[in-house]
């Protein structure tokens, strides 16, 4: 028996789903999305609390997602058959055009003026831009809920066919799904913690980083686009 | 005197507890195997069914072809004479929906369907993921957990 396997079917709940989560996180298809999620925190370097503020808000997103479907099946009754299928079916349609989409956006060819008439609305805009959208807190917030409920095959088997059995043995919609959730996007919160240590440690050299930040946009803006338009010649044409 | 009963009294405990041991794994075995009175097993039919949604992952695939070449190699009398049944299903296609739903599949699964006289049980087995890198490995595991199954031992 492999280590993986014997983690993965461990008597201790917790740390089974632990290990299924990290199985999930360096599986091919998270593995993508997980990259994409890395290059979306990079692209501003802003301050070394923010990099990881911005990859851990991340991982929010996914167990959000995670604790939400366990609920549903657990307490809510809901069919593992009739969820798993429809995002399957689903999920891998909306993922490629949508990260097509903000990629086309940061790459800001199509100016994006919404202009409210309403003051109190027009107010509350500029803050939440000024908060979430400028400095991606609500960027990569979404970012996670989108690439948790975009499951692939592979994914689905470890969701669906291992995680929510154990939920239900158990009946836990909370525990289980989070700590599952939080090893998925361990991979994230790592590298945003490499991120923030080198950009606290190596902050003078910051504003020439800072300088180029333009092109790293643009870098990023590109991947999405790429990875978008993968998704969607997969679901649609594939 | 003394040390003849406190002998006889440990004596008397041990017996107790062997014949105690004895009975409940002998219930055990009972509760856990669909045997028959004469010894042979009482399973009638065994379906390894591989479940798989239109579009594939490569593990998927692989998850199939390796099931299907352990069936062949090692069940090929069976397969004949109809006591197993192999076949890959596709979950989301309306000509195979009548097993899928029966078998309540969720997407890529590799599931064994028992059928005895007391009725038909379902499980799905999620350890043969861990074994894909390791064809011999996942041979030898679901060879023995088929032929369980056909014995009528459910464990």
């Amino acid at each position: 028996m492999s280590f993986m396997e014997a983690m993965g079917s461990s008597d201790i709940p917790l740390v089974a789903a632990f290990f299924i989560g990290l199985m999930m996180a360096i599986s091919p298809c998270p593995l993508a999305t997980n990259i994409t999620a890395i290059a979306y925190i990079s692209r501003t370097l802003s301050s070394g609390k923010h990099t990881l503020f911005v990859g851990f808000l991340y991982t929010i997103g996914r167990i959000l997602v995670y604790v939400a479907i366990a609920a549903l099946i657990v307490l809510g009754g809901l069919k593992v058959q009739f969820i798993s299928l429809f995002l399957q079916q689903y999920g891998d349609l909306l993922l490629g055009p949508i990260l097509f989409i903000c990629g086309i956006f940061m790459l800001e060819i199509i100016p994006l003026n919404m202009k409210f008439e309403h003051e109190g609305l027009s107010n509350l805009k500029e803050k939440l831009s000024k908060k979430f959208l400028d400095k991606g807190f609500f960027g990569s917030f979404l970012l996670g809920i989108l690439f948790a409920l975009s499951f692939c095959p592979f994914s689905a088997v470890l969701f669906f066919g291992m995680l929510v059995p154990l939920a239900l043995s158990i009946q836990d919609p909370i525990g289980v799904p989070l700590v599952f959730g939080m090893a998925t996007g361990l991979p994230v919160i790592i590298f945003a913690a490499l991120l923030s240590i080198g950009v606290s440690r190596y902050g003078a050299m910051m504003s020439k980083v800072q300088s180029a930040e333009k092109m790293f946009r643009r870098t990023v803006a590109v991947v999405f686009v790429i990875i978008g338009a993968y998704y969607t010649l997969q679901a649609y044409l594939g | 005197m003394s040390n003849l009963e406190t002998r006889s009294k440990r004596l008397a405990f041990t017996i107790i507890i062997t014949v105690f041991l004895f009975l409940s794994s002998a219930v055990m075995i009972c509760s856990a195997s669909e045997t028959t009175d004469d010894g042979t097993s009482s399973v009638e039919k065994v379906e390894v069914y591989h479940f798989h949604l239109k579009h594939q992952c490569y593990s998927c695939i692989r998850l199939g072809e390796l099931a299907e070449q352990t069936v062949n190699k090692n069940f090929a009398d069976e397969l004949e004479s109809g006591k197993i049944v192999f076949g890959h299903l596709t979950v989301d296609d309306p000509t195979d929906k009548e097993i899928v739903d029966k078998y309540s599949a969720s997407g890529s699964s590799l599931m064994i369907g028992v059928y005895t006289p007391d009725g038909f049980k379902v499980e799905e087995d999620t350890k043969v993921w861990y074994k894909l890198g390791n064809p011999d490995e996942y041979e030898a595991y679901l060879k023995d957990l088929i032929e369980k199954r056909l014995s009528g031992n459910m464990n």
